[in-house]
């Protein structure tokens, strides 16, 4: 494959999941939990797909975004607190 | 608040990914390059996933080859090599919408290519014609 399509490509990933990263409020490891943990090896194999064009870039940024939107979801559910719960 | 920044972000990027894929015509960085869509659907039949196989064939393609006849072809591919070590997409080609390439699926002891030809739709590359058991070059 064309090395520099692959680096285009990989300068792309990076900046995309840098500016998802910062704008979903991350900012340091010392926040990172255990399933933080697991969506950063789920986001490894995202990336992996786009670097090799297994995927269209398109669906790369739907799905890591959907992966980092859901996570955000899941955290403003739990700060507000779970209904029913003391 | 987060929540909008990132649904934002992912809705500007997806703007400009269409502005190049649809505007500048872009068919091999931003969108997958015809080698990939052909090994990737070789990938899904040698996976025994034929239905999913079918997703990366274009429209014109979809009812010329139903499951059956999909199954069928690669298992003409499976009689040549067997068990399959390797599968490569390469040797891409190029015209307007139109491109080829060859995806060589080997075993340890014997090898095919086969030539897949691929039609633009969508702004995505789409596999259109899958050669003849005859065609398969070792």
């Amino acid at each position: 494959m064309d090395p520099l399509r692959i680096g285009i490509r990989t300068v792309l990933c990076y900046l995309f999941l840098l500016a998802l990263v910062r704008v979903s409020g991350k900012r340091g490891v010392r926040q990172v939990t255990t399933f933080d943990f697991v969506l950063v090896l789920i986001l490894g194999d995202m990336v992996d797909d786009a670097l090799w064009a297994e995927v269209p870039f398109s669906q790369f940024v739907v799905a890591t975004s959907t992966l980092v939107l859901t996570k955000l979801a899941m955290t403003t559910y739990k700060r507000l607190g779970v209904p029913g719960r003391a | 608040m987060r929540e909008l920044s990132v649904l934002g972000l992912a809705l500007g990027a997806l703007g400009l990914i269409a502005l190049v894929v649809f505007g500048l015509h872009d068919r091999t960085t931003l969108t997958s390059p015809p080698e990939a869509v052909a090994e990737e659907f070789v990938r899904r039949l040698a996976a025994h996933r034929p239905e999913r196989a079918r997703d990366e064939l274009s429209a014109r393609a979809k009812p010329v080859y139903p499951v059956k006849r999909l199954s069928a072809w690669f298992g003409d591919v499976e009689s040549v090599v067997d068990p399959i070590d390797r599968i490569e997409g390469k040797d891409p080609g190029m015209g307007n919408d139109e491109a080829w390439a060859t995806v060589a699926v080997a075993s340890a002891r014997r090898k095919v290519d086969i030539r897949v030809s691929l039609v633009r739709e969508h702004g995505a590359w789409r596999v259109d014609k899958l050669p003849g058991p005859d065609e398969f070059s070792p």
